[in-house]
C-alpha cells in the first residue's frame, strides 16, 4: 500500500466530505428544473433519444410511402402529399436524425473516455440540443398542416424558388434548418475543444481512444462544410423573399450555384455520418473480441485521409448537368480514391476480428457484421456510380436510392444499434437483453436487403426517384412489392428493439450496469454524476488492460483532483499533444438562460418562416437577453489563483491568451465564419464565370474613393482594438475602453456604411442581377459581423465598466479582439474583390 | 506545450491533405474558369497547367516531409506517432494528385 501512495498522487482513505461535495456539486437539478441540466451525461442522452425520435418519425414517413408504392397505379396518397412525404423523410433524416444522433454519442461518451468530468462548454451543448429539439419538433409537425417542404431534401432552386414554391413550405426548410445546423457547429466547437484540451493526463495523441479521433475529424468537417449550406440557404431564402437573384437564371443567376454549395456541403456531410460510425465500430470490435484494434494507426490515417477527401467529391451529384467532362472526371477520381481509406478500415476491422481470442458472437458484434456485409454492398455500388457514363445511366433512378441506403442505413444505423447495446450498460442500470437484441438484428438484417436490395433492379429497370405512383405495364409492381414487405420487416425489428428498450433501458447517473464487456478504455471506469472519482494519468492505450488496479486507485480517489477545490463543477484542461496538466477549468452547473434562449432562438427563426415578424422580435430579442445573462456568468474572477489537484502539482483557476479553452473556441468560431465568406467569395466569382454579361466594366464601378474610405475605417478600427489590447496588459483600462471601443464600433459600422453607400449611388440594385446581389450579399454578410461585433464591443465595456476585466482576468476583451480582427480582414478581402476583381479581368 | 506550438504540428500533420485539397481546388477552377472562357486558353494550355500544379504539389508533399524526417529530434514523447502518420498522409496525399492528375491525358480538356 505504502509503495502505491508513493507513486500515485494523492494518498488514499479519502475523507468522506471529498466524495459528499462532489456529488452535491454535479447533483443533477430536480422537479421541473431538470430542463435546465447541462450535464453531458443528461443533455448526450435526452439528444439520443430525440434523435431516435426522429428516426422513428421519418421511418414511419418511408413505411407511407412504401405502401403507396406497393402497388403500381395506387391512389392512397396524393402526389403533393407523397412530395412532402419524401422530402421529410430526407430532410429529417439527415438533418434530425443521422449528425444530431453521432453528435449525442460524442456528447455522452468523450468526456468519460478521456477521463474530464463535462464537456468544456456544458452550456453550449444543453443551447444546442434545446434549439435542435424544439425547432426539429416543430419543424416536423408542418407536415400536419400541409406546410412541409416539398422540393426534394436538397431543396433545388428553380423549383424551390419564389415563382414556383410561393408558399411558405420551402421557408419552414431553409429557416428550420438553418439554426439546426448552428446547433451541428456549436456541438462541433465543443469535441474539437475537448478532444484536444480536457484528455487524462499522459493521453498523447497516439493514445486517443480511436472514437476520438472519429469525432475530431467529424468535428473538423462540419466545421468547413456546414457553413456552406448556411450560406446558400441564406441566399435562396434572400432570394424568396426579396427577389435577390442569386439562382435565376434570366438575371445572370444559375441554378447549380445552389447545386455547388448544396453538395459542398451535402458530399461532407454523409462522411460526417460515417465517420464516427467508424470510430463506434472500432472500439466495440476491439473489447468485443478482446483485442487491441489491429492496425489502429491505419484507421486514424483512414480517418483523417476520409475527412480531407471527401471534400473533393461533391460535384459527383452533378454528373448531369453539363459540366466539361474533365472537370466530371477530377470528381469520378477522387470519388474512386475515397474508396481506399475505407477499405483500410473494413480490413483493419475484419484482421482485429480474426485475431480474436475467442470469438463469441454477441448482439453488438451481430450489428458490427451487419454492418460490414451492407456497407461494404453500398461501397461496391459507390464505386459503380462514381464511374459517369455509368452514372449517366443510374441517376435519379431507384438504382441510387439503393446504393444510398446501403450505405447510410448499412454505415451508420448498424454501427449506432451496435453502439446502443454495446454502450447501454455505461448509462443504464441493465443492459439490454441478448435474445431480443438477436431478433431485433436479424429482423432488421433480413429486412433491410428485402427492402433496398431489388431498388439495384428497379432502378436498372428505368425506375426514377422521388415518383408517387408508376404504371402497371413497366412491370415494376412484384419488385416494389417485395421492397414494401421488406420495410415493414424492418419496422418489426424496430419495434422489436423498442421493447427491449421499455423493459431493460433504466438511465442513471451512478448506478449502471458496468464493465460486462471487460473494454478497455476509460469510459469503463467506475462513474457517477460527476464523472470519475479522480482523473487518472494514462500511459497505454487500453489503460483498463494494461494499467493495474486502475479502477480501483480512481475509485479511492488517488489520481488527481479527487475533490472540487473551488467549490463548483472543474476539469482539468490538458496541453493538445502531450496532455499535460494546464489548469482547472471552472465550469457551470444547471442554467436557465441556455435553455430560454434555445427556445428564443428556436422561436425566432420559426416566427420568420410563417412571416409573423412581431413575435420574431420579441423571441430574438428574448434570446439575446438570454444569452447576454448566460455571458455575464462566464470569465469569473480567478478565486482561488491556484488549486492543489495533487502529487504536488497546483495549477491556475483561470487561463488567457491562446492556451485558453475560450481563446480556441473562438478560433474555431473565426474558422466557421471564414468557411461562410469563403462560401460567398465563390458564389461571386462562380457567378463571374457563368455570366459575365451581367458583370460591370471598371467605369460601371464606384470611384476608387469609395472603398478607400472604407479600408480606411476598417484599419482605424483595428488599431483602436490593437491599442486597446496593448494598454490592458499593462492594467484594466476601464477608462480607455469605455471611449475608445465605442469609437472603434462607430468606425467598423462606418465602413459598412461607406462601402454600401457608394454602391447605392452607382444604381446598383441586389434585385438587378445576379452580380448585384452578389456584392450586396458580401455587404450584408459584413453588416453582420459588424453588428455582432458591436454588440460583443458594448459588452467588453460592460464588463469593463464593472471592474471585470484587467490585465490578467481578460478572455472577454480577447474573444471580441479576435472576432473583431476576422471581422476587419473579412471586410478588407471583400473590398478587395468587389472593387479590384472586375478592374483587373475587364469585366 | 503553447498554442504555437500546437499550430505549427497540426499543420505539419496536415500538410499533405492541405497540399491535396490547394491542388484540387487549383485544377478544378483552372478547368473550369478557361473552359467557360474559349478565347483565354487552348486546350494545351489547360493540361500543362494541371500537370503543373501538380508536379508541384507532389514536390511541396516531398519536401516538407523530407525535412520532417531530417529535423525531428528523437525520442519523441508520441513514439513517433505524429511524424508517421503525417508521412503516411503525405503519401496518400500525393498519390491521390497523381491519380487525379490522368485525367488531363486521357479525358477532352473542354468537351
Amino acid at each position: 500500500m505504502a509503495d502505491i501512495d508513493n507513486i500515485l498522487p494523492n494518498t488514499a482513505p479519502r475523507p468522506q466530505e471529498e466524495t459528499d461535495l462532489l456529488a452535491r456539486v454535479w447533483q443533477p437539478p430536480k422537479g421541473l428544473s431538470f430542463l435546465t441540466a447541462v450535464n453531458n451525461t443528461y443533455i448526450g442522452l435526452l439528444y439520443i433519444g430525440t434523435a431516435f425520435l426522429f428516426f422513428l418519425l421519418a421511418g414511419i414517413l418511408a413505411l407511407m410511402m412504401r405502401t403507396q408504392l406497393a402497388v403500381p397505379d395506387n391512389d392512397l396518397i396524393s402526389y403533393q402529399t407523397y412530395n412532402q412525404l419524401f422530402t421529410m423523410h430526407g430532410t429529417v433524416m439527415m438533418f434530425l436524425f443521422a449528425v444530431p444522433a453521432v453528435e449525442a454519442m460524442g456528447v455522452l461518451l468523450l468526456p468519460n473516455m478521456l477521463a474530464a468530468r463535462d464537456l468544456p462548454f456544458p452550456r453550449l451543448s444543453a443551447y444546442a440540443y434545446w434549439a435542435y429539439a424544439v425547432g426539429g419538433l416543430v419543424f416536423f409537425c408542418s407536415l400536419f398542416f400541409d406546410l412541409a417542404p416539398q422540393g426534394g431534401w436538397f431543396m433545388y432552386p428553380p423549383l424551390t424558388s419564389y415563382q414556383h414554391s410561393p408558399g411558405a413550405n420551402a421557408d419552414f426548410w431553409l429557416l428550420g434548418i438553418g439554426f439546426i445546423e448552428i446547433s451541428a457547429i456549436a456541438g462541433a466547437i465543443e469535441i474539437v475543444v475537448g478532444v484536444l484540451r480536457t484528455r487524462a493526463p499522459g493521453m498523447t495523441l497516439d493514445k486517443i481512444p480511436i472514437f476520438g479521433w472519429a469525432m475530431l475529424v467529424f468535428a473538423g468537417m462540419i466545421i468547413f462544410a456546414f457553413p456552406a449550406v448556411i450560406l446558400c440557404t441564406i441566399l435562396l431564402e434572400l432570394e424568396r423573399s426579396f427577389y435577390w437573384p442569386f439562382f435565376v437564371a434570366e438575371k445572370g443567376g444559375d441554378p447549380l450555384l445552389w447545386q455547388h454549395l448544396f453538395w459542398f456541403f451535402g458530399h461532407p456531410e454523409v462522411y460526417i455520418i460515417f465517420l464516427p460510425a467508424v470510430g463506434m465500430v472500432s472500439m466495440i470490435v476491439s473489447a468485443m473480441v478482446q483485442r487491441r484494434l489491429i492496425g489502429h494507426n491505419l484507421i486514424v490515417l483512414a480517418l483523417i485521409a476520409t475527412g480531407f477527401f471527401s471534400f473533393g467529391l461533391w460535384v459527383h451529384h452533378m454528373f448531369a448537368t453539363g459540366i466539361p467532362q474533365l472537370s466530371l472526371s477530377f470528381f469520378s477520381a477522387a470519388s474512386m480514391a475515397v474508396s481506399i481509406p475505407s477499405g483500410i478500415q473494413v480490413f483493419a476491422w475484419i484482421a482485429t476480428m480474426a485475431a480474436a481470442r475467442r470469438f463469441k458472437i454477441k448482439v453488438p458484434l451481430l450489428f458490427v457484421l451487419g454492418f460490414l456485409f451492407i456497407f461494404v454492398l453500398g461501397g461496391l455500388t459507390g464505386v459503380m456510380v462514381a464511374v459517369v457514363p455509368f452514372d449517366w445511366q443510374a441517376h435519379d433512378t431507384y438504382f441510387v436510392v439503393a446504393h444510398l441506403h446501403y450505405v447510410l442505413f448499412g454505415g451508420m444505423v448498424f454501427p449506432l444499434f451496435a453502439a446502443f447495446y454495446y454502450w447501454a450498460p455505461f448509462v443504464s442500470a441493465r443492459p439490454l437483453s441478448e435474445r431480443l437484441g438477436k431478433w431485433s438484428f436479424w429482423l432488421m438484417f433480413a429486412g433491410f436487403n428485402v427492402a433496398f436490395f431489388p431498388m439495384h433492379i428497379t432502378g436498372l429497370a428505368g425506375m426514377p426517384r422521388r415518383v408517387y405512383t408508376y404504371s402497371e405495364a413497366l412491370g415494376w409492381g412484384p419488385l416494389n412489392m417485395l421492397s414494401t414487405i421488406g420495410a415493414y420487416i424492418i419496422a418489426a425489428g424496430v419495434l422489436v428493439f423498442l421493447y427491449d428498450l421499455v423493459r431493460n433501458f433504466r438511465p442513471t447517473g451512478g448506478q449502471n450496469a458496468g464493465n460486462i464487456w471487460n473494454a478497455g478504455t476509460l469510459e469503463w471506469l467506475p462513474n457517477d454524476n460527476y464523472g470519475v472519482r479522480s482523473i487518472p494519468i494514462i500511459s497505454t492505450h487500453e489503460p483498463l488492460w494494461e494499467q493495474p488496479n486502475l479502477a480501483d486507485d480512481v475509485a479511492a480517489g488517488r489520481y488527481y483532483l479527487p475533490n472540487a477545490p473551488t467549490q463548483g463543477r472543474e476539469t482539468i484542461v490538458t496541453s493538445p499533444i502531450d496532455a499535460r496538466p494546464q489548469y482547472v477549468l471552472q465550469m457551470p452547473g444547471p442554467s436557465w438562460p441556455a435553455l430560454l434562449s434555445a427556445l428564443g432562438t428556436a422561436g425566432f427563426f420559426l416566427s420568420l418562416t410563417v412571416k409573423l415578424i412581431v413575435p420574431a422580435l420579441l423571441f430574438g430579442a428574448m434570446a439575446i437577453w438570454m444569452m447576454f445573462k448566460w455571458m455575464w456568468s462566464t470569465d469569473p474572477a480567478p478565486l482561488p489563483e491556484e488549486v492543489d489537484i495533487g502529487g504536488g502539482i497546483r495549477l491556475p483557476t483561470y487561463m488567457s491568451g491562446p492556451s485558453s479553452h475560450s481563446w480556441w473556441a473562438m478560433v474555431i468560431l473565426i474558422l466557421v465564419a471564414g468557411s461562410i465568406f469563403g462560401s460567398m467569395l465563390f458564389s461571386y466569382l462562380f457567378l463571374w464565370t457563368v455570366s459575365p454579361d451581367v458583370w460591370p466594366k471598371a467605369a460601371d464601378l464606384p470611384a476608387l474613393a469609395w472603398p478607400g474610405a472604407a479600408v480606411a475605417a476598417l484599419a482605424a478600427s483595428g488599431a483602436c482594438v490593437a491599442w486597446l489590447s496593448r494598454r490592458l496588459r499593462r492594467g484594466a483600462a476601464t477608462l480607455q475602453i469605455s471611449f475608445i471601443m465605442p469609437a472603434a464600433i462607430v468606425l467598423l459600422a462606418a465602413s459598412t456604411a461607406i462601402e454600401c453607400y457608394g454602391q447605392l449611388q452607382t444604381g446598383l440594385s441586389p434585385r438587378h442581377s445576379a452580380y448585384g446581389a452578389a456584392v450586396y450579399g458580401i455587404i450584408a454578410l459584413q453588416g453582420f459581423f459588424a453588428v455582432v461585433v458591436a454588440m460583443m464591443g458594448l459588452y467588453t465595456v460592460a464588463r469593463a465598466r464593472r471592474g471585470m476585466l484587467d490585465s490578467r482576468r481578460r478572455n472577454t476583451f480577447d474573444n471580441t479582439m479576435l472576432l473583431w480582427y476576422y471581422t476587419l480582414a473579412q471586410g478588407m478581402i471583400g473590398l478587395a474583390l468587389v472593387h479590384a476583381f472586375p478592374r483587373l479581368t475587364g469585366g | 506545450m503553447p498554442a504555437a506550438s500546437f499550430t505549427r504540428s497540426f499543420l505539419l500533420l496536415f500538410s499533405g491533405p492541405i497540399i491535396w485539397t490547394v491542388h484540387f481546388l487549383a485544377i478544378y477552377s483552372w478547368t473550369g474558369v478557361l473552359c467557360a472562357r474559349p478565347s483565354w486558353a487552348t486546350d494545351r494550355m489547360i493540361v500543362s497547367g494541371i500537370v503543373l500544379v501538380s508536379v508541384a504539389a507532389v514536390a511541396a508533399i516531398t519536401l516538407i516531409h523530407v525535412r520532417i524526417w531530417m529535423h525531428t529530434a528523437q525520442p519523441m514523447a508520441d513514439a513517433g506517432f505524429l511524424r508517421r502518420t503525417a508521412a503516411a498522409l503525405g503519401l496518400l496525399s500525393a498519390l491521390a494528385i497523381v491519380w487525379e492528375t490522368l485525367p488531363a491525358y486521357i479525358v477532352p480538356a473542354c468537351g
